[in-house]
């Protein structure tokens, strides 16, 4: 089916659910795009099947989301933003779950009551895209004025 | 449809990996303004628990719109994460925070970074 480009932005909400294999490939990939994988080593590590590690990291490069080297590595681009982006949200989420498992309630000890939090992004905010840019190096943005933080609780100058 | 959830949505995130069967109820705090508001929102954890080493504040239940909380809940401030907002379960109940829940959660965040 053709895509109205006036409607279509490369942009756009990556459409892969956390959880699934893409989701966890995309992690380990996008966590250093300056490292490249075997299908060996990322069955290895994340601890797949053969063949749907082999299944799915050819339908992920075959959408463009990673690259694949003439010697079959497989790697996150340094340019996809997007994805680096989701990756580190995998992170995060996983962090929140493992530090804090148990809420102590679930959803069966709430009752809803009205329409849900759900809502459709203005359009003003679609239109207007977030355009990353580039931070300073560490040494360009900062510049050391004491023998270092104060991680030993004795900065005592704001008190 | 591009959606997101509003600053004060009260939603459930589910666990990705499975590890865990509870989904985890979580507060959205970040705005329409956020970079990237189509992809993630940044959430603070919610729990029933007191029995933490860092305090934790009630969050009275009528502070909460579209959704009744059967049990009496707590902000843990110091777990505040930006998660994809595919993780959050649009299939379970939700509901968003009143302006007073809202100013609630910013005083309960202003707090711990004042300390």
């Amino acid at each position: 089916m053709p895509i109205d480009l006036r409607e279509h932005n490369p942009d756009d909400r990556i459409d892969i659910r956390p959880g699934t294999n893409k989701a966890a490939i995309i992690k380990l990939l996008y966590r250093d795009t300056n490292l490249a994988y075997t299908p060996a080593e990322i069955q290895e590590a994340l601890d797949l099947p053969r063949g749907t590690t082999s299944t799915t990291l050819s339908r992920l490069h075959d959408d463009g989301m990673i690259g694949r080297t003439s010697d079959g590595l497989y790697h996150g681009f340094e340019h996809r933003d997007d994805l680096r982006r989701f990756a580190r949200s995998l992170v995060q989420l996983d962090s929140m779950f493992t530090r804090h498992p148990d809420a102590g309630f679930r959803p069966n000890d709430v009752e809803q009551t009205g329409t849900g939090a759900k809502r459709e992004i203005p359009r003003y905010r679609i239109a207007e895209r977030d355009v990353p840019g580039e931070e300073p190096a560490p040494n360009d943005w900062v510049t050391e004025t004491d023998t270092g933080s104060n991680s030993d609780g004795s900065g005592e100058e704001d008190q | 449809m591009t959606y997101y959830y509003p600053q004060g949505s009260l939603v459930f995130a589910a666990d990705p990996t499975g590890a865990h069967s509870n989904p985890r109820p979580v507060i959205v705090i970040s705005t329409v303004d956020r970079p990237y508001v189509e992809q993630e929102a940044t959430v603070v954890c919610l729990t029933t628990k007191t029995e933490y080493s860092y305090e934790v504040t009630e969050l009275p239940s009528d502070v909460v719109e579209g959704l009744d909380l059967h049990k009496t809940s707590y902000v843990m401030p110091w777990a505040i994460y930006t998660i994809p907002l595919s993780s959050i379960r649009d299939d379970l109940p939700s509901g968003t925070l009143t302006t007073g829940g809202l100013r609630l959660i910013a005083d309960i965040i202003d707090k711990m970074v004042r300390s």
